[in-house]
């Protein structure tokens, strides 16, 4: 009874996973069918290698929206957000080493983050109006600190994350998958 | 004789954002003489008219309950197709009602998703963020179409007298959409089905419908914002304007228009754009930045939305004296 009792929840909680990702799947696999046929190369381990790195800071930023929209929220400024810490991490990685600029573009981004949450939970300022302005900041903020041009004269192991390998997988896959298993533990 | 007078409270969600309003004003004024002149208050009016259209587009999506985060780039692609159109027919008015139609049918797709197929409008809307800039792009290889027929830009750059066509011309609409919204059946259902759709249902109207209505009646604002857009400018880029739905929202939240939908009258839309473009022209005057205006403009609209949303629950927040 309990043992069969726990298979349907298993199956109900399996069939509700796929119906939500079911499309998504589908959509997944045609595209894939269709672009190994137009190229021939798509399906080699060197290019599946080169979307997931081209896929894992998509993939970490989309964890982050899910956490916000998991709470009934939407951030639209993660793209601006993006951008800021992005230019931030690369002045301070650029004067002052790797370890700081990563600290530094961590920081930023959580500071945007707690200030549009801030403005959401303590003052009641809708989720879209607190990020669209947050948008608008950190764009500005960004420009400001960067004068619109790409910085340059990184560290090497900077860019390594980026552009690296261990054990021949992509610095960033890895990274990806450090964010999805905290995720994972987390909001278990 | 009295009792209106004694039972009248202010309404801060209007009075926030007109006192911040007048506050710029009078400082803008002692600083820099050049702001309080005739001159430069038409050209607050005239920078600010096609915000005004698509701020009403944006309430009139977000009282139904929805939200539009695809007008920039519905814009530009509108504005892209009417100027081709203008140029190859060499005619203007073929050029404008190419932009309206476009920009009625773009936002069409965005209502048929949203009020039929159920997607969220976030997610719809964001998607034709994405396809419209790039299909604006696909068209115009990146470059602006130029030189549309004469005729073309006169709404954007006429005269009656001195006055530039264009700030009766938008005034008019706001007073038609406030006529819409008040006084037609399609405006008061509108309300209704954003405050809550169980219920108006129960009286026996179709949610879907009024939905898509709304998203209607936004485009056909949008289309008249963009041919201010481009013809301001003469031309039609296919980055006409990638900000423009953030300033709208911001513009809807600042007038007080609740986001949620269902509450807020059309004409606090106007409220709303007036501080972002007496901030916008006074910085301009000043010659401050415009990362800086960016990074003004975003603080002060969250600051002016949490005065009116949070000031009740500040004091809450608070840690409360106890009497010992």
């Amino acid at each position: 009874m309990t043992r069969s009792s726990r298979v349907t929840q298993q199956a109900v909680a399996l069939s509700a996973a796929l119906q939500g990702s079911l499309p998504s799947l589908l959509l997944l696999i045609l595209l894939s069918a269709a672009c190994a046929l137009a190229a021939p190369e798509f399906l080699g381990a060197s290019n599946l290698v080169n979307v997931l790195r081209q896929a894992s800071p998509l993939f970490i930023a989309a964890a982050g929206q899910m956490i916000v929209v998991l709470v009934g929220g939407i951030d639209i400024s993660t793209g601006a957000v993006v951008a800021l810490a992005s230019v931030c991490g690369a002045l301070i990685a650029a004067s002052y080493g790797t370890e700081l600029g990563v600290l530094a573009a961590v920081g930023v981004g959580a500071l945007a983050g707690i200030t549009s949450g801030w403005a959401v939970s303590m003052f009641r300022v809708q989720p879209v109006i607190a990020t669209i302005g947050m948008l608008s900041v950190a764009r500005g903020f960004a420009f400001l600190f960067s004068d619109g041009l790409p910085i340059s004269g990184l560290p090497a192991s900077f860019i390594g994350l980026g552009n690296g390998h261990v054990l021949g997988v992509p610095v960033p896959v890895i990274l990806a998958l450090i964010v999805l298993a905290v995720m994972a533990a987390c909001l278990r | 004789l009295l009792k209106p007078l004694r039972s009248w409270r202010p309404d801060w969600q209007v009075l926030g954002p007109l006192l911040v309003l007048a506050g710029f004003c009078v400082a803008l004024a002692l600083i820099e003489p050049r702001f309080a002149t005739k001159q430069n208050l038409i050209n607050i009016l005239l920078q600010a008219a096609p915000l005004i259209l698509v701020a009403l587009a944006q309430a009139v999506v977000v009282i139904s309950g929805g939200i539009d985060l695809s007008q920039g780039s519905a814009a530009a692609l509108a504005g892209v197709l009417g100027v081709i159109a203008a140029v190859e027919l060499d005619s203007p008015w073929i050029g404008w009602l190419v932009v309206i139609g476009a920009s009625i049918a773009l936002s069409a797709v965005n209502g048929m998703l949203v009020a039929w197929l159920g997607v969220p409008a976030f997610i719809a809307t964001a998607g034709m963020l994405t396809y419209a800039d790039g299909l604006a792009f696909l068209l115009t290889g990146g470059l602006p179409i130029e030189f549309p027929p004469e005729g073309y830009s006169s709404l954007a750059r006429g005269f009656i007298g001195d006055i530039p066509i264009s700030i009766p011309l938008v005034a008019l609409v706001a007073v038609l959409m406030h006529l819409v919204m008040t006084r037609t059946r399609v405006g008061r259902a509108i309300y209704l089905v954003g405050d809550n759709p169980q219920s108006a249902t129960l009286v026996g109207l179709t949610p879907s419908r009024f939905r898509f209505y709304a998203f209607l009646i936004a485009g056909a604002l949008t289309g008249a914002a963009t041919l201010l857009l481009t013809g301001r400018i003469d031309s039609a880029p296919p980055s006409l304007a990638p900000t423009l739905q953030f300033e709208a929202i911001a513009a809807v939240a600042i007038g007080g228009i609740a986001m949620g939908g269902g509450e807020g009258a059309i004409w606090r839309a106007v409220v709303g754009v007036a501080p972002i473009a007496v901030l916008i022209n006074g910085l301009n005057l000043l010659g401050i930045d415009t990362s800086l205006q960016f990074i003004l403009i975003g603080a002060g609209t969250i600051v002016v939305v949490a005065l009116q949303t949070g000031a009740g629950q500040v004091r809450l927040a608070l840690p409360r004296r106890r009497a010992a």
